[in-house]
């Protein structure tokens, strides 16, 4: 069985990043040019899936998928979470409505979310600082969920660590260092 | 100075005060809507805008901040004319956690007790904010299964001190509330991957 975290969220918020910021590998893209909008965004965006890993000792090993943000290749998202452990969802907040973006990412991985985890990464805050995280926390309060949401950068190696901690944390808060 | 407190019987929590610290004076201006700057000799300064929910760092050192005596702070109230900035602030309630978390210094705050039963209403900050080793855990759990403080403590085997810290800091930040009812202890199943999990813990922790 293969053990697995995935990561989502709209294009361009960093989820590629993110795995390349903690993977063991070289991130494995699937990459295309970008034709439609996100063009404005970025040259190049995920068509099928990104692909880490994480280097257990006793030989396992832990697979990180990030999964393509435009909802066009949504058909991949519900193939690539299945036997997954948790979800990260990285949002952008320099997008044109990043609560949106939450709501409808949340609402998408609903199923998956109910029986794992699910922990929010806030990329960009320092390109647009609102809406800050206590709008953030309102929102999730209306959806009736309590869930980690950090202010991130993908880039960060440490920020990401703590995004995969916090996660570990949710699944099992009995669990130790 | 901070004045400490004797304790007589050894077995007693230490407390604090907010009003001996930053915490207080925040909260204050908060209340009134008063817009404030806070100057510490050879420190730097703070600004606090509760008009419009920021504050901003003029120090290098805002941990000093919080852990000196409240009367070494200068406070003078600002007028409307002299605020005066194209910044962007960080919001108030981190600074409201910080104060807590550094004044704390594993004390518990005045007003918060043990058998508290806590519910964390929102996962603080962590990623620009101090925790401590196990704040992660103690967050997943407050949030997921309100108990009292000391059932936390040791359905996680952590020093109190580690959990008084979180607690002060989270209530200061207005994120924990004492719910009135009994505590009950937590029933959280290991998580059916449990090793896994403790395998991937140890990897990430070494990043």
């Amino acid at each position: 069985m293969e053990h697995k975290i995935i990561f989502t969220g709209p294009v361009g918020a960093g989820k590629t990043t993110a795995i390349s910021s903690i993977s063991d590998i070289p991130v494995v893209n699937t990459e295309a040019s970008a034709t439609d909008d996100v063009k404005l965004r970025k040259s190049n965006t995920t068509v099928a899936m990104d692909y880490g890993v994480l280097n257990l000792d006793d030989g396992v090993k832990f697979h990180l998928y990030g999964t393509p943000g435009q909802e066009r290749f949504s058909f991949m998202w519900d193939i690539l979470t299945i036997g997954g452990l948790g979800l990260v969802l990285m949002i952008d907040n320099a997008r044109e409505d990043p609560l949106a973006d939450l709501e409808f990412f949340l609402t998408a991985f609903k199923p998956f979310i109910e029986k794992n985890a699910v922990v929010i990464g806030v990329a960009r805050m320092d390109v647009n600082s609102r809406p800050g995280l206590y709008t953030f926390h309102k929102k999730l309060h209306d959806m009736n969920m309590n869930v980690p949401i950090f202010e991130v950068d993908a880039r960060n190696r440490k920020d990401i660590k703590f995004l995969l901690l916090s996660l570990l944390a949710t699944l099992d808060p009995g669990l130790k260092r | 100075m901070i004045v400490e407190k004797k304790i007589h019987n050894p077995s007693e929590d230490q407390t604090f005060s907010a009003d001996d610290y930053l915490i207080n004076i925040v909260k204050r201006a908060v209340s009134n809507k008063q817009n404030i700057h806070i100057s510490l000799l050879g420190n730097g300064s703070i600004t606090v805008l509760p008009s419009i929910g920021e504050y901003f760092n003029n120090t290098d050192d805002l941990e000093t901040f919080c852990t000196t005596d409240a009367t070494k702070l200068k406070v003078s109230v600002l007028g409307d004319r002299d605020i005066v900035t194209n910044d962007t602030g960080r919001n108030i309630d981190e600074l409201m956690w910080m104060s807590g978390f550094h004044a704390s210094s594993g004390r518990l705050l005045e007003g918060c007790l043990r058998h508290d039963v806590v519910e964390l209403m929102h996962w603080p900050n962590l990623t620009r904010l101090p925790g401590t080793e196990n704040s992660m855990r103690i967050a997943s759990l407050l949030s997921s299964c309100p108990t009292s403080i000391t059932l936390a403590r040791h359905f996680l085997k952590i020093d109190k001190e580690e959990i008084y810290q979180f607690y002060s800091a989270a209530h200061c930040a207005g994120l924990a509330r004492a719910v009135n009812r009994t505590a009950q202890e937590p029933v959280l199943k290991p998580h059916r991957n449990q090793a896994l999990l403790g395998l991937l813990l140890q990897k990430i922790s070494r990043i």
